[in-house]
């Protein structure tokens, strides 16, 4: 409780401060459309020519450019920002005072920052959704709406774990972007329906850099198709991912030498 | 000016070695035309779309990363570091145009990259015996010229949009969406003949294809000697449109800096 509360503190103070800067609010607004637009059109090419990519029909696949969206949204506004934060602060020597605070220091390492504005992708993520279902004229049954909040926290789950690893390097690498922007590479992958990759690139993208269960799993959760085996696999991979990613933050604190004295 | 470039060369050159993992890494991380294949990979297996069929796509695509590799450009990151920090002033002193310093830079990498490359091509080829290019000797030399002017393109474009920052704090923002059409545009997201007729058609006369696509579609076979010339022509002119509209920002940005640098 006293965490939600310091969480709630922290993003007020970040909207504060980003609202000063109004004109640069209504520019990322119209970039995030513009994007949304860009992914959108990326995925319709592929129906000028069939009307079905990897047994998924178009507002089916735009449920998955939806989550695409929506995690992009999570990614860049919650955990990016805060991989910045570290580095700077492991670099100046003020990672010293983020050890020092009475709260515990992978919470506030990996969660203090945010850039409100991302939000927008999250919102527009979450539209998109809306839309796509009422394309389709379904209305989901309340178990599958279950099921969909259920992938949807393990994913969250999964993203989290990933991006704690990557902010986990920042003790050994003075810089991360190769990092990031690798696991941006693969995260690109997932704007399509994992089923239509073959071999080895799916078995890659499920359990590997698992960003299956990002944006194609949730998605098929909401449709009703998704089977039994794979909400469990996904929640013990969520599970799973989260303990290793602490115990390895754990385990690079420990290796972590003051920068001041 | 021959000897100038090759002092500054050998400088890059040993800088970049310094880094060669990273370099590595920065091109593990090109997987968009791998991505992209994988896609159209798996919908042409029941049979060729307008008229590509699964091994055209492999053609297709795997030329257009080594394309992307060779023509890869960074500058405006550099650009608009040293135009934030003052850097560039020091440049200014120099007794050469800062560009040169910048190409240089980028020129060393594409002389380190086919080290890499051509092993990775030849096991490209070993998996993919299908790959079928049109290797006349003519159009192996517009293919060479197409790259380097696929490169220069591209390399002015996001020099003038770091130029940008003399002016405006978004100039990143505004490489983003160019880099974002060229994607679109370029032979990226699919080829362009894949696209609904008047977008391809409007598509052959923008510089986003001249950035990427073009050179792959010239030993693709799909282009007729007529297209071909046609397509030079229009390169030419987007290489000299560019080089003027960089002449004409930098003189104005160079004023512009000096205003407030002193």
């Amino acid at each position: 409780m006293r965490y939600l509360k310091l969480l709630g503190i922290f993003y007020k103070y970040s909207l504060v401060s980003e609202l000063e800067y109004r004109a640069k609010f209504l520019a990322n607004v119209f970039m995030s459309v513009f994007w949304l637009g860009w992914a959108i059109v990326s995925v319709a090419v592929f129906f000028l020519h069939t009307d079905k990519i990897g047994d998924w029909t178009w507002p089916e696949v735009l449920m998955v450019v939806a989550l695409f969206t929506f995690f992009s949204g999570v990614m860049e506004a919650l955990l990016r920002p805060n991989v910045g934060a570290v580095l700077d602060q492991i670099r100046d020597g003020t990672f010293d005072f983020v050890l020092t605070k009475p709260v515990n220091v992978q919470f506030i390492a990996s969660l203090r920052n945010i850039v409100v504005w991302r939000l927008s992708d999250v919102v527009i993520g979450l539209g998109l959704i809306v839309y796509a279902m009422s394309q389709m004229h379904v209305v989901p049954t309340l178990g599958q709406v279950v099921l969909f909040v259920w992938m949807l926290l393990a994913a969250t789950a999964i993203v989290y774990a990933l991006w704690l690893m990557m902010v986990s390097l920042a003790f050994w690498f003075v810089r991360l972007d190769n990092f990031t922007e690798l696991f941006y590479g693969f995260y690109q992958a997932g704007r399509y329906p994992v089923t239509i990759y073959n071999g080895v690139v799916r078995v890659i993208l499920t359990f590997v850099v698992p960003i299956a269960f990002v944006t194609t799993f949730p998605a098929s959760a909401l449709l009703g198709r998704i089977d039994q085996t794979t909400t469990i696999i996904g929640f013990a991979l969520a599970i799973g991912l989260f303990i290793v990613s602490n115990r390895f933050w754990t385990f690079a604190i420990k290796h972590y030498s003051s920068a001041s004295s | 000016m021959i000897r100038k470039y090759l002092a500054l060369l050998r400088r890059s050159l040993a800088a970049m070695f310094e880094y060669r993992a990273s370099m590595l890494i920065w091109m593990l991380i090109n997987v968009m035309p791998l991505v992209m294949l994988a896609v159209w990979f798996s919908m042409s297996e029941g049979g060729p779309i307008a008229g590509y069929t699964q091994s055209d796509f492999v053609s297709y695509y795997l030329l257009l990363a080594l394309v992307q590799q060779m023509t890869s450009v960074w500058v405006i990151y550099e650009l608009d570091y040293e135009i934030r920090h003052g850097d560039l002033s020091i440049k200014l002193l120099h007794p050469l145009n800062p560009l040169h310093d910048y190409l240089s830079s980028n020129l060393a990498d594409k002389v380190l990259k086919p080290v890499v490359l051509i092993p990775l091509a030849l096991g490209a080829w070993l998996i993919f015996p299908t790959m079928h290019y049109e290797w006349t000797p003519i159009r192996v030399l517009v293919l060479v010229a197409a790259m380097i002017a696929a490169w220069f393109i591209r390399f002015m474009a996001q020099y003038i949009f770091g130029l940008l920052a003399f002016w405006i704090s978004d100039s990143m923002t505004l490489n983003d969406i160019w880099f974002a059409l060229a994607e679109m545009l370029g032979g990226m997201i699919a080829p362009l003949d894949l696209f609904p007729p008047p977008v391809t058609a409007v598509a052959h006369w923008l510089p986003f294809r001249f950035m990427l696509s073009f050179p792959v579609e010239i030993v693709s076979g799909r282009l007729t000697a007529t297209d071909l010339a046609v397509g030079v022509a229009t390169m030419l002119f987007w290489v000299g449109l560019i080089f003027v509209i960089y002449r004409w920002v930098w003189r104005r940005g160079i004023r512009q800096f000096s205003a407030f640098g002193a």
